[in-house]
């Protein structure tokens, strides 16, 4: 693996039509301690810490997450859940003052490496928010927004990529025929799985969810999640939860979070407690904490 | 009824009327009329104003609005050719100016400032600083084109230009370009933003697709309203030097020539008349005239600002 | 699966050529075309005066506009006629802008062609075959005269480079999105980049202007005032009147007749913009509201002519008139008063305005907590409301009277003041406010001159106004700050 990688990483930058900067990176980064990154491992995280400001809201996270499965990561409210699942997309950047430390390797490459933009991370790493935030636009141009503006697509191959992306969320059949109609005026499951669609449509290795579902009634999360079980034969998926049934329900493996007050400054901060597979977290956990709180003892 | 047995009568009537008592609130009743009072005050005041102004020019509007329109400044208000022409060519121009320099630039610093600007000093400062500059009175921008645009640039103005009132206007305008413009954009939700950046956009992209989209009825309210201040200010013009007397000159409306050349607009013939009307009554009319055809214009732009800023905040 | 996958990976390369144009940074690009087109149109008239060997008057040797104008410019000012396609030209190369910055070359380039081929016209129409130049000569003189041309040239010319060079991010196939992760792919997109700092830099300086606006005041205000402080025998700036062109600048009549005309218009603005503002946030009903609001607000957007021509024709004739003699006053057609009640007036709708943000931002739980005590709505309003927005309220009315005292028309129109003013502080009175003085010291004449210090004084008067008006609207924006910060 990481000699093909590596035949195409120097077949790109040879053939590049703009030669990067003579302090061009190494062309294959490795993880910590030189060993080659494991392929069928999408992100590794090691002593992740998060700052807002000089606060430091997450505390040392090391966890692997591996290709194509569902990854929850459950825990009470203020436990850095959401915090840890934007810096996979670096949508933290545009947080003033949100910073993170610690290694993130995505498939091997450093997340927070200097040269790495957060804009190119951002289309391999799609994302779907808590609430619906469809563009008040058409069907059409939302699913169409992120390859429009990557530029890497010719005008006439939109209309199947838009049609190839609303099937795969599930919402083509509902919607072929109000393509053309303000993307405001779908139900609120609709629109969440149309973000999906538009999260697709740019054709990303990973998909972060921020509780997808939570703004969202019975009917419509039992879709998403049927529609999750079948995104995973083709995508990773990170997903942030409150629900904890849904987290069995989906997931592969279960990160559990939990927040803790520091006792010299007397601030909160998150810390992962365990990370394990789902039946395991939710069956036999090793931490008291975490049986606690998923046997509803806490939080 | 239960209540019956309880209560007597008396105390019931007692309830009732401290219940009803509405009818008894003299103080409120007073404290009510009085405001409604200042409110109509505000109200007669804009009727009389625009009855008074167009009873006095009606004259001039009913009887000979074209000649009025196309003719020129005159010594004489019995003059035939007495008319505003010059005026809306210089306020014209100075139009062409405050939407060529004032609103790129404003919308512009808007963005910045909304959009790129971390919290730092200099973010914060500019921001205190535009507030202010908001608040400085158009007579000291009209000494600022005096000194700077008429004197210190003379080359490239030609002096007391409508070039030089052009840009005086377009940096009076500025600040309030900003500020409508700022509070457009801060009003586009969150959502949107986060939405753009996490489908891979980069912060131009979501600025150019999303947020301007969406904040443009704003802005637009913002940019007609300043247009029509603009359009509408005086005191700066007269220290820019904007000519009261004959102005020569009968060239089209469009002429890029005029650019370097004296000038004159809308407010500085309604002055210029007014003042003159303690000399010669028949200027009086004529001025009121003019008020009404400059009104037209600025509370044109005025109603559709206002128009659109309603319809939009409905909308949402 | 893979269908898309395919068809993100068509990567097309640039040619070669253009691939090394984006080389260039945007700062170098948009510095570089600017200087040249402005040397350009500065020095070429004198270098092809020279060339040729004339000698005569109007080919003297000099940066023609570059430095304050030229005889040449003066002659050839008002050749250039064709004013309506010119305006076509700018809006069509502003419209082939858009696409053009969308990547969408096949839109731009026709409307930039058409563009190009309309100013081409218009340069060669333009061109006045009575003079004695010969046709390149000319043309070389008209490219130095027209200032606005070679400004209007390097503008197009600084936005080409930079629509160019950020187009050129559009127009870039980008890396496959399905390629390996590797650092490279990560790394983006260089012209996408270069398109973000080109952008971010052109709003930072639109935001800088801001900054260059007030030196500019300052520097302006100081440079002429301090002139006039320090030259000035400072027994004229206190004596008995307002004689700018004898030499008598007595400040105080100025202040007192600004600060007699303010209190009027105090008396007017605030009860009657308060009163409005409470009805408007305390009792008015959604439908009343709706038209009300517009209504002031068409109030404020009159301009202040407007309220000057209405003080003298109406206001003076009709109330000021009619009252003076309760004070045993005999007012002018122009007076104070008038011009005060006239400030007054077209002070209503700001202070309206700025009072009921004010009361709008007190919670409503104050207003249910009073009235869940039983209070009445003038109990909560006065009692509750009011104190909870006071501090907004004291800003609207020291914005207000801020506005009062910069108010310039009104005062200039309807005061009574001619070109000098002898000190009063009896408001029936005409006199001059300290921006009437500065507005007639401006008017009238082509420019201002008199006794040694006339014109410098009024820089100094504008010093005074602008120092008292800013000190007054920061105290407002403290005050607003803090109360904003208290709910």
């Amino acid at each position: 693996m990481t000699t093909v990688t590596d035949s195409v990483e120097m077949a790109m930058s040879g053939g590049g039509a703009v030669p990067q900067a003579s302090e061009a990176p190494p062309a294959v980064a490795t993880a910590a301690g030189g060993e080659a990154f494991p392929p069928d491992t999408v992100f590794r995280v090691e002593d992740l810490n998060c700052y807002y400001g000089s606060n430091r809201a997450v505390r040392d996270v090391t966890m692997d997450i591996s290709e194509r499965e569902i990854t929850a990561i459950i825990g009470p409210s203020g436990c850095g859940k959401t915090t840890v699942l934007r810096c996979f997309n670096r949508m933290n950047d545009l947080i003033e003052g949100a910073r993170a430390t610690g290694t993130l390797l995505f498939r091997g490459v450093d997340l927070y490496d200097p040269r790495v933009d957060p804009v190119e991370v951002r289309r391999r790493v799609g994302m779907v928010f808590q609430k619906p935030n469809p563009f008040p636009k058409s069907v059409f141009d939302n699913v169409a927004y992120g390859p429009r503006i990557a530029g890497s697509v010719p005008k006439s191959e939109l209309p199947d990529i838009v049609e190839a992306s609303l099937r795969r969320a599930a919402l083509f059949e509902e919607v072929k025929d109000r393509l053309k109609d303000s993307a405001i005026g779908l139900s609120g499951g609709q629109q969440q799985r149309l973000c999906i669609a538009r999260a697709i449509a740019t054709n990303p290795d990973v998909l972060l969810m921020d509780e997808p579902c939570s703004a969202l009634d019975p009917i419509s999360t039992a879709h998403i999640e049927e529609l999750m079980h079948r995104l995973k034969e083709e995508y990773t998926i990170v997903i942030v939860t409150h629900n904890m049934q849904q987290a069995a329900r989906i997931s592969d493996r279960t990160a559990f979070f939990t927040a803790d007050v520091d006792a010299e400054t007397n601030s909160r901060y998150g810390l992962l407690v365990e990370f394990d597979d789902t039946e395991r977290i939710f069956s036999n956990p090793s931490d008291e904490r975490t049986e606690n709180y998923v046997t509803g003892r806490f939080g | 009824m239960r209540l019956g047995r309880v209560f007597d009568d008396r105390t019931r009537r007692a309830v009732t009327s401290e219940v009803y008592r509405r009818s008894r609130d003299v103080r409120g009743g007073v404290f009510r009329v009085l405001l409604q009072i200042a409110l109509l005050v505000a109200l007669l005041v804009l009727a009389i104003l625009l009855v008074d102004t167009v009873t006095d020019g009606w004259s001039i509007l009913s009887g000979r609005l074209g000649d009025f329109l196309s003719g020129g400044l005159r010594s004489q208000s019995g003059d035939p050719e007495l008319g505003v022409f010059q005026g809306i060519r210089g306020s014209l121009w100075i139009a062409v100016f405050v939407i060529v320099l004032a609103f790129p630039l404003g919308i512009g610093a808007a963005i910045y400032l909304e959009e790129y600007a971390p919290k730092s000093r200099l973010t914060s400062f500019i921001d205190l600083n535009i507030r202010n500059l908001a608040g400085v009175p158009s007579v000291v921008y009209g000494l600022l084109g005096l000194a700077i645009f008429v004197r210190g640039l003379e080359g490239l103005t030609g002096g007391q230009s409508v070039t030089a009132a052009g840009i005086t206007l377009a940096v009076l305008v500025l600040p309030i370009v900003i500020i409508t413009s700022s509070e457009a954009i801060r009003a586009v939700p969150q959502s949107l933003r986060e939405a753009g950046y996490g489908a891979g956009a980069t912060k131009w992209e979501v600025i150019r697709t999303q947020i301007l989209p969406y904040a443009a009825p704003g802005i637009l309210t913002g940019t007609l309203l300043s247009l029509s201040r603009a359009i509408g200010e005086a005191a700066p013009l007269i220290l820019v030097g904007a000519v009261t007397g004959f102005l020569g000159g009968q060239s089209g409306l469009v002429d890029i020539s005029q650019l370097q050349e004296r000038f004159t607009a809308l407010p500085i013939i309604i002055t210029e008349w007014v003042q003159e009307s303690g000399r010669d009554r028949g200027f009086a009319p004529a001025a009121a005239a003019a008020i009404v055809v400059m009104l037209v214009v600025v509370l044109l732009l005025n109603s559709a600002a206002i128009f659109l800023r309603n319809h939009f905040e409905k909308k949402r | 699966m893979t269908d898309i996958a395919l068809r993100f990976g068509g990567r097309r390369n640039p040619p070669v050529a253009v691939a090394h144009l984006r080389e260039i940074p945007v700062s170098a690009m948009v510095v570089l075309s600017g200087l040249v087109l402005l040397l350009v149109s500065a020095f070429l008239p004198w270098a092809v005066n020279v060339g040729s060997g004339q000698t005569a008057n109007a080919f003297e040797p000099n940066l023609p506009w570059l430095l304050g104008g030229t005889d040449l410019a003066q002659q050839t000012a008002g050749s250039f006629g064709n004013g309506w396609i010119l305006i076509a030209v700018v809006v069509v190369s502003v419209a082939a802008g858009y696409p053009l910055f969308c990547g969408r070359r096949m839109v731009a380039v026709p409307l930039a062609s058409i563009g190009g081929a309309g100013a081409v016209y218009v340069y060669f129409t333009s061109y006045r075959f009575d003079n004695q130049f010969s046709k390149i000569e000319g043309l070389v003189v008209e490219l130095g005269s027209g200032w606005w041309l070679a400004l209007a040239g390097s503008l197009l010319m600084v936005t080409g480079g930079v629509i160019a060079r950020v187009g050129a991010g559009n127009r870039r196939a980008a890396v496959a999105t399905t390629g390996p992760v590797t650092l490279e792919a990560l790394s983006g997109n260089q012209d996408r980049r270069d398109r973000e700092s080109a952008v971010r830099t052109i709003m930072l300086v639109a935001a800088l202007a801001s900054i260059l606006v007030s030196a500019l005041i300052v520097l302006a205000l100081v440079r002429d005032a301090l002139t006039f402080m320090i030259n000035i025998d400072w027994a004229s700036v206190w004596s008995s009147g307002w004689f700018p062109r004898r030499g008598f600048y007595d400040i105080k009549t100025l202040v007192v007749s600004t600060g007699l005309v303010v209190g009027v218009s105090t008396l007017i603005a605030t009860p009657v913009g308060l009163g409005a503002a409470i009805y408007l946030s305390e009792y008015a009903r959604p439908r009343t509201r709706r038209w009300m609001k517009p209504t002031l607000e068409v109030l404020a957007g009159i301009p202040s002519v407007v309220f000057g021509f209405f003080a003298l024709q109406w206001i003076s004739p009709n109330i000021i008139q009619h009252i003076d003699v309760w004070f045993g006053q005999d007012a002018r057609l122009g007076n104070l008063a008038a011009a005060g009640v006239g400030v007054g007036i077209l002070s209503v709708p700001l202070m309206a305005s700025i009072s009921e943000d004010a009361m709008k931002a007190v919670p409503h739980s104050l207003r249910e907590a009073s009235a869940g005590l039983g209070s009445r709505k003038v109990t909560t309003t006065l009692r509750v409301v009011l104190p909870a927005a006071v501090s907004g309220l004291m800003a609207a009315f020291i914005v207000t009277t801020a506005r009062a005292v910069g108010e310039t028309m009104v005062v200039f129109i309807a005061g009574g003041g001619g070109d000098t003013a002898v000190y009063t502080h009896n408001v029936f009175d005409g006199s001059l406010t300290m921006t009437a003085a500065m507005a007639s010291l401006a008017s009238g004449t082509d420019s201002v001159v008199g006794e040694g210090l006339t014109f410098e004084s009024l820089y100094f008067v504008g010093l005074l106004l602008f120092v008292l008006t800013l000190g007054m609207n920061l105290v407002a924006d403290r005050i607003v700050r803090r109360f904003q910060n208290k709910y």
